[in-house]
């Protein structure tokens, strides 16, 4: 490499695998973000995943979030992240490179999560909450005298 | 078309009530849909208005025509129709 030169950072998906414990990362996802109408569009590029958000930070909070239960649903689907692993389609990587940096925001994207899918034990069939769904006050009436 | 942004519940009736490829699975709990198709789930938060970016997405993704979208009467008709 020469001097000065900036060396590219190669995304990486990453899975570890306990019995029911799961061990998931991704590094340096590109993810774009663009305006919408009044909300944000966040696209993943390496991993075709998709978020909105009425501001930069709650779409990349979904993007984060959503993308964690997605894996969780694939891991119980599966039991590996193979599938998930599918590139944005062209537009969108179109998008990205046509994209000005003032009007959108370019990230790379990391993440490391953890999901346990060992099946939570049954309660022996006691119900831990209350058999109906309301509760009734009921005012006391004022007793009558003779 | 009218509109950039289609309400929230406008979004989720249309996916609860428009027809789907039989490859097409959708749940909704809340505003947090999760679409299969293939045997490949996707769970997405939604908010109200949804864009049209990810409508467009339903759309391409998942045979969602977008024009259901912002005319909700269409798949409203076509639903009473089926039933």
């Amino acid at each position: 490499m020469m001097a000065g030169e900036k060396k590219e950072q190669g995304t990486s998906a990453l899975h570890v695998t306990d019995g029911n414990k799961h061990v998931v990362g991704l590094k340096a996802l590109r993810v774009h973000i663009s305006p919408d109408g009044g909300a944000w569009f966040a696209q993943g590029l390496e991993v075709d995943y998709a978020a909105v958000g009425k501001s930069i930070d709650e779409a990349k909070n979904n993007f984060k979030s959503g993308l964690s239960k997605t894996i969780r649903e694939h891991l119980r689907m599966h039991g590996t992240i193979e599938k998930l692993l599918q590139i944005a389609p062209q537009e969108a990587w179109s998008e990205f490179f046509s994209a000005s940096e003032e009007g959108s925001l370019k990230l790379s994207f990391s993440m490391l999560d953890v999901h346990d899918l060992t099946p939570k034990p049954e309660t022996s069939g006691k119900k831990t909450a209350f058999p109906f769904d309301k509760i009734l006050f009921v005012e006391p009436e004022p007793a009558h005298v003779k | 078309m009218a509109g950039d942004q289609v309400p929230l519940k406008d979004v989720l009736q249309v996916l609860k009530l428009a027809p789907t490829a039989a490859n097409v699975r959708i749940a909704i709990s809340g505003n947090t849909v999760t679409l299969v198709k293939d045997g490949v789930p996707e769970v997405i938060d939604l908010i109200d208005p949804v864009p049209r970016k990810m409508l467009r997405r339903f759309a391409y993704k998942y045979g969602i025509p977008i024009e259901y979208f912002f005319h909700i009467e269409m798949v409203i008709r076509g639903s009473k129709k089926r039933q």
